[in-house]
């Protein structure tokens, strides 16, 4: 058992870091299974096809983000806004790590993965979206908490969480452009200034 | 010379970016010139603690790395 669920492990962790650093049509199965060290059989049995793989890969991901990432900066405990300072850091020193590494800046696994396949696959981009909407979703509430407590005047914490994330988004793509995290060390900060009022739009 | 230590941290078996954000929330709750004990697991902690040392004005005091596993003392600036 142990082995069988090393095995599968071993084509998540592969296909992972692969899908990451290039690209979902660019990596094929005979590039993961080689580098898994399995045969094409042992992928077939747990994977139906590389398709299955990807939509396995976005969930442990997320799962990972989710309490990584996200639930390390949205830490209940931290002042409202300073949390922010916490997500930018996150993506800061995470692409600055991995490009120190690979020599070149990944970006976001989800948001180059909306960019490759939103126009082909409706099932696919949903479980993106519902990502992108998890994290919006943290910072819809650090706002909200921080209207609460005074920190900060009255908004639509809605869109302005929808707008932080399409900066922090944005800011990492520009980062990859670049090939150069200072981009999200300089530009970071001022996500936490974003504010979208409540009816003007 | 013994550096005086006033928290420590374990990080092993975290990976980036999760070491360096609570080495950022155990200084915040630490008084200036406090040292801050970090031990990780990540190969990459030594560059991100350095860079984070490096743009926060904290000082790196210390570091170590043996069987894997890899010390720091952060001086809180």
């Amino acid at each position: 058992m142990a082995e069988i669920n090393d095995t599968r492990e071993r084509i998540i962790s592969v296909a992972k870091k692969r899908f990451h650093q290039r690209s979902y049509a660019d990596v094929g199965i005979k590039e993961i299974c080689d580098e898994a060290s399995i045969q094409k059989g042992s992928f077939y049995h747990f994977f139906p096809s590389k398709r299955d793989l990807v939509l396995t890969v976005i969930d442990e991901f997320a799962a990972d983000w989710a309490d990584g990432f996200i639930g390390e900066a949205f830490d209940p405990s931290l002042p409202p806004m300073e949390r922010f300072d916490y997500v930018i850091d996150a993506a800061y020193f995470w692409q600055k790590s991995v490009g120190d590494v690979e020599g070149r800046l990944p970006g976001c696994l989800f948001g180059n993965l909306a960019l490759e396949i939103s126009t082909k696959d409706d099932i696919m981009r949903a479980k993106l979206l519902a990502v992108f909407k998890h994290a919006i979703s943290r910072f819809r509430d650090a706002l909200d908490e921080a209207v609460e407590t005074g920190v900060i005047e009255p908004l639509d914490s809605e869109a302005t969480a929808e707008a932080m994330m399409a900066y922090l988004e944005g800011m990492i793509l520009i980062a990859k452009a670049q090939n150069d995290p200072e981009v999200i060390y300089r530009l970071g900060p001022a996500l936490k200034f974003i504010r979208i009022e409540t009816n003007t739009h | 010379m013994n550096t005086e230590i006033n928290a420590t941290l374990d990080a092993r078996g975290l990976n980036c970016p999760l070491p360096i954000l609570r080495t950022k929330k155990t200084l915040a709750q630490m008084a200036t010139g406090e040292n801050l004990e970090l031990v990780s697991t990540d190969p990459g902690s030594l560059k991100d603690i350095d860079s984070f040392c490096n743009q926060t004005g904290n000082v790196l005091v210390e570091n170590s790395n043996s069987d894997g596993e890899f010390k720091f003392v952060i001086r809180k600036a």
